[in-house]
């Protein structure tokens, strides 16, 4: 934790040492109030399996403050902008939470290449969803299982340089990056299984592992698990790359792989190997806008010569969003997931499952957003029998967000 | 030819008492759906360009594209050869314009507030201008060589008055016409009063507009 302190210490001793005057502030941010019908499960939150954000812990229905979200863009000189995005959320451990702070410096290019880095903390190149400020989506209020996880346990803390060939018919970038701090990723879609929720890790927090983790360790519950700490202090690394063509759409891949070392443990964390390849796509066909991503990875730990755990991790979707017109937008969403992991016991870790997500926005005004989302999820994960549940489950969440954005 | 466009040109200056050999034009853009198409520049090409005058002898020649709440307007500056664009910056934030077209290129950043000096298009063709700030901000130049050209309103019309009688092509450009295809034209034969052209152009469907609340830069 002391290296990011000290990052996220830099990059606002940055913003303050620019000449106060000469800086542009830009503030956006929003507060999500909730009427929620949760599911009848437990969510993952409160230690149980339930994949949803709200489960059988909350009362039926309930309203509550989803969050509240502050972005700040400072415009320290043209080609240099600094952002960082604040939260406030009724369950994580501090009042307040980043969600990302990072500079990035583009020289402008009056030539067809254009280069540009990223340092600090921020959400690495893979979700076509998460768009909107707070790293939510225009279409539904959850988003995908793969979106979900990258919220939870993926945050870049490093540096990403990026390059563009740009000409009036397309752009096509090439990304890199190197980055620390994120050797836990892999623990929660390994030892808890694919989630559908909005609800993305701060940079301070720690989530929740299910109390059965904690029961085959022989461990008191509830656990939970750092997601920003470098434990082997070897770095990670991704390569991207994306292709914008008029007229037809998008598609980008990325190779991620946090190069962990599987055997390695700190603050009782274990080190996750955890690599993947995640490809989107987007597309529009009049008033519909398509999306799609697949994701095919791997995470490994093995703490000792006796234990291992070895999970291979699959999940895709496909959304189709309908903008009626400037104040309304539907969204329909299908997903499916997989794990398949191995290990020296019977227990294993292994799942499979889909879900159904349809959401309706209406956008009266600049500073109002209402979604109605229904979300049921079907899953079969055996995890669940240690907690003396059955291995499958059908979830079902209805939430209604009024969602008020600064105008 | 010339045998008859006599008789014919003096025809149209007995019935309309305007100045000989001159006509108007009207060129109606619409897209494949049938709707009309604002925005789009329609220009016509004199078969024989030797005695064609100056585009900066009928257009305006000093332009003013403005930043308002991060957007350029207008959408579409038509400019002749030659001609002038300033820029002026109306928002609380700065803003980093440049173009990378073949046309022009150019950077220039501008302070809230603050307006350019008049900057010389010397080259035909269309510079798309962007924003390195704010990567949403798109606009664009177009530089015209010929003299008869104008943009479409909302009612997809593009009117040019004037014309001296003649054979023309009539093109037409939009920014949503698919990059690296030949751009629809038409002949047009102008003689009498007035001459009316529809055109139809194939364009690329875009992303409806619908509130959104951008995140990350």
């Amino acid at each position: 934790m002391k290296p990011m302190r000290k990052i996220l210490a830099g990059l606002f001793a940055l913003c303050l040492s620019a000449p106060a005057q000469a800086i542009d502030f830009h503030f956006d941010g929003y507060a999500d109030l909730r009427l929620i019908v949760p599911s009848d499960q437990v969510s993952w939150q409160n230690g149980q399996l339930g994949k949803l954000r709200y489960g059988a812990e909350d009362n039926k229905p309930e309203l509550r403050l989803a969050e509240a979200v502050g972005q700040v863009v400072a415009l320290i000189a043209p080609e240099v902008t600094a952002l960082a995005v604040a939260r406030i959320e009724p369950e994580q451990r501090t009042f307040f939470d980043l969600l990302e702070a990072y500079v990035r410096y583009r020289p402008v290019s009056t030539n067809a290449w254009r280069w540009s880095v990223k340092a600090g903390a921020f959400f690495p190149p893979i979700s076509l969803e998460n768009t909107e400020i707070g790293w939510t989506s225009p279409w539904t209020l959850t988003p995908s299982a793969i979106n979900t996880w990258v919220g939870e346990e993926l945050r870049t803390i490093g540096a990403e340089g990026a390059l563009e060939y740009r000409s009036e018919a397309r752009t096509i970038t090439a990304m890199a990056s190197v980055y620390g701090w994120n050797d836990p990723a892999g623990v929660l879609v390994a030892a808890r299984g694919w989630a559908l929720h909005d609800r993305v890790t701060g940079l301070i927090d720690r989530p929740h592992l299910p109390d059965a983790i904690a029961a085959a360790q022989h461990l008191p519950a509830p656990l939970y698990t750092y997601e920003v700490l470098e434990i082997d202090d070897r770095p990670g690394m991704y390569a991207a790359a994306s292709w914008d063509e008029a007229g037809l759409g998008t598609i980008n891949v990325i190779f991620y792989d946090n190069d962990a070392d599987p055997a390695a443990v700190r603050r009782k964390t274990i080190a996750w190997e955890t690599d993947f390849w995640n490809v989107g796509a987007r597309t529009q066909i009049g008033d519909v806008t398509l999306l799609a991503q697949g994701m095919i990875g791997n995470t490994l730990i093995r703490p000792s010569k006796f234990f291992y755990s070895d999970t291979h991790f699959e999940s895709a979707y496909l959304l189709a969003g309908w903008t009626l017109n400037e104040d309304w937008r539907i969204a329909a969403r299908a997903d499916v997931f997989s794990n398949d992991e191995k290990r020296p016991s019977t227990k294993n870790l292994s799942e499979h499952g889909n879900a159904l997500t349809l959401a309706v926005n209406y956008l009266p005004y600049d500073w109002l957003r209402v979604t109605a989302e229904a979300i049921r999820v079907d899953s079969t994960r055996n995890q669940r029998k240690q907690s003396g549940l059955a291995a499958h489950a059908v979830e079902n969440q209805l939430q209604l967000s009024a969602k008020f954005y600064i105008p | 030819m010339g045998k008859w466009l006599f008789p014919l040109a003096l025809g149209v200056l007995l019935a309309s008492g305007r100045a000989a050999l001159a006509t108007n034009f009207t060129g109606e853009v619409v897209d494949q759906d049938g709707h009309p198409v604002p925005n789009a520049v329609v220009t016509l090409v004199p078969d024989s360009k030797t005695a064609m005058p100056a585009a900066s002898t009928r257009l305006a020649t000093d332009k003013t594209i403005d930043q308002r709440n991060e957007t350029f307007l207008p959408l579409v500056t038509l400019i002749p050869k030659g001609g002038h664009v300033t820029f002026s910056n109306n928002d609380q934030t700065t803003h980093q314009v440049y173009s990378f077209s073949a046309a022009k290129q150019f950077e220039i950043t501008l302070a809230r507030g603050e307006k350019s000096q008049p900057l010389a298009f010397d080259a035909p063709g269309v510079a798309a201008l962007g924003c390195n700030i704010h990567d949403h901000m798109i606009a664009y130049a177009y530089i015209a060589e010929s003299p008869w050209t104008a943009l479409t309103g909302a009612d997809g019309r593009a009117a040019i008055s004037d014309v001296p009688a003649g054979n023309y092509r009539a093109v037409v450009w939009h920014p949503k016409f698919p990059p690296g295809r030949e751009l629809p034209s038409l002949r047009a034969a102008l003689s009498g009063d007035s001459t009316r052209l529809i055109i139809t152009m194939k364009l690329l469907s875009s992303a409806p507009t619908s509130r959104s609340h951008a995140g990350s830069y």
